[in-house]
């Protein structure tokens, strides 16, 4: 348990600050409930490339149970289903995704709070 | 001297107007196919990636039959460094005739998953698994152990790259197949007319970039616009390393079908030799892909996008091979049938529909992303070369067969 504790120090540093704000990453408002992600270390995401992304949530007693992301255009999603390392209270890592194809996508972020599951989407124009 | 320049001014403002004005999308996406050839990217799977014994290893044991059942069948038997490492057959012709078309191993390394139906997730275990199918080259740990132990020449290889061989008969094989990959990995295509087109409108060199013929630009317009060949053929090595069902039949001559990918990842989950195994060499860390691909309904008959690159010399194409020519591949795109797409209603592919003299255009791009082979090229240019420059690690020469 302090092991855990300590991993859980080490690799996600503070809680969630609320509210979530643009320097945050890109915001989605969902009901009373704030996400914001970001391309961990930085980058961009690019066609067929693996990358992985870091998931706020305000408040930092929300959940993130999935993610997913899907083309509407195409009715096809990924080939593959990521992963979730949670980091601290309201702050995770989301490992293995690859957008495969250039064009519109949708994120699907899953989050569970107060005995209540929303789901959070967003377009993501991949060119 | 000034009718001299100004004939040469003349040229210059007739070659700068023969580069077609691009827009800003069409740039970006122009230039996300390069630049080439990529960064190296290591496969932390195999201990031996870059290193110089592996690698000179490699290159003999890719010329050498021993490593099969028989001691006739060699990774080059069917990976012909004179037919840009493919046989030019429609369907492989290792110890038996296979059912699916030889891809060329140039610009082999630092892909997520090999093999039409991506059944490996490393260079190794797919050279593994050629080395493996019975219907290749049907080796067997044995075979690979007794070339290293009955072989003074191989031993010592052996010795310089991994240590003294142990008891185990499958570590040995598949060190060998590390070794294998280690060199394939050193196998990188040159460049290309496109990729001096490409770097030259990075540059803003418009004079330079002229010089690209414009029926390949034209063609380029297409492949990156109306035609969306980029949907799947994207980045520096013209493929998204994904898969896709473009609309073959997958029946196969004789009877039974040809499941692509399906098969592919169940094969791959359980192979002992994919990257979660315990040969892999970074004990997973990895095989981020291998971890989360899962399977869909719709990889049933879906096959691996394959690279452009050198498309030129390795017809006929496909997974099956039965489309013998270039022409043969813009046909089918061009009058796909929308009735043979059987995924859950992506809608991705549909009948280009464009004109003979579009075609021609669309050729003439594809044409520029190969570079000539040793026989075209004026003698002495560079052909298949080694990272670090053209011809260097390696010798390909090795063992006779």
């Amino acid at each position: 348990m302090k092991v855990g504790a300590l991993a859980l120090a080490l690799a996600g540093g503070a809680a969630a600050a609320c509210p979530l704000t643009p320097d945050d990453g890109r915001l989605i408002e969902g009901d009373a409930l704030q996400v914001a992600w970001t391309v961990a270390g930085g980058g961009a995401i690019e066609v067929g490339q693996p990358f992985e992304l870091e998931v706020r949530a305000c408040p930092d007693t929300a959940e993130l149970r999935a993610v997913d992301a899907t083309m509407p255009a195409h009715r096809h999603g990924m080939n593959y289903r990521p992963s979730i390392v949670a980091l601290a209270p309201g702050r995770w890592r989301v490992q293995g995704l690859i957008w495969h194809m250039r064009g519109g996508w949708e994120l699907a972020l899953d989050l569970h709070r107060a005995g209540r599951t929303q789901t959070l989407r967003q377009a993501v124009d991949l060119q | 001297m000034i009718r001299g320049a100004a004939a040469a001014l003349l040229a210059l403002a007739a070659s700068v107007a023969a580069a077609l004005d691009f827009d800003p999308a069409e740039r970006a996406a122009i230039l996300s196919h390069g630049p080439w050839p990529p960064a190296p990217t290591a496969d932390t799977s195999n201990r031996v990636a870059g290193h110089a014994a592996a690698i000179a290893l490699g290159a003999r044991l890719f010329f050498d039959g021993r490593l099969s059942a028989d001691g006739r069948v060699s990774c080059a038997s069917c990976h012909d460094p004179a037919r840009h490492f493919q046989d030019g057959r429609a369907t492989a012709v290792g110890r038996a005739v296979g059912t699916r078309n030889t891809p060329s191993v140039i610009d082999s390394g630092g892909q997520r998953w090999y093999g039409w139906d991506g059944a490996s997730d490393s260079l190794w275990a797919a050279s593994l698994r050629a080395m493996m199918q019975p219907g290749e080259m049907g080796g067997t740990p044995a075979t690979a152990a007794a070339l290293v132990r009955g072989d003074p020449t191989v031993r010592e290889a052996y010795r310089a790259t991994f240590g003294a061989p142990g008891a185990d008969d499958e570590r040995v094989q598949v060190d060998l197949a590390k070794a294998l990959a280690a060199w394939l990995t050193t196998r990188v295509s040159p460049r290309t007319a496109f990729d001096d087109f490409r770097d030259a409108m990075e540059r803003g060199d418009e004079a330079a970039a002229a010089r690209y013929p414009e029926a390949a630009q034209r063609g380029l317009r297409l492949f990156v616009g109306e035609a969306r060949c980029n949907t799947c053929h994207a980045g520096p090595r013209f493929s998204n390393g994904e898969f896709a069902d473009i609309g073959l039949p997958f029946f196969l001559p004789g009877g039974g079908v040809d499941p692509g990918r399906h098969a592919g990842l169940r094969a791959l989950k359980g192979n002992p030799f994919n990257r979660l195994g315990r040969f892999a060499d970074d004990g997973g860390a990895g095989a981020v892909a291998t971890r989360h691909v899962q399977a869909e309904h719709r990889n049933f008959g879906e096959f691996k996008v394959p690279t452009l690159r050198g498309l030129a010399h390795t017809a006929p194409y496909m997974h099956h091979g039965r489309l013998p020519a270039l022409d043969d591949v813009l046909r089918h795109y061009n009058l796909i049938d929308e009735e043979r797409l059987h995924a859950d209603g992506a809608r991705l592919l549909r009948p280009l529909g464009l004109s003979a003299a579009q075609l021609a255009d669309l050729r003439a791009f594809l044409l520029s992303l190969s570079e000539p082979l040793p026989s075209q090229a004026t003698p002495g240019a560079p052909h298949v070369g080694a990272k670090g420059g053209p011809g260097g690690g390696a010798s390909p020469s090795g063992p006779a067969r």
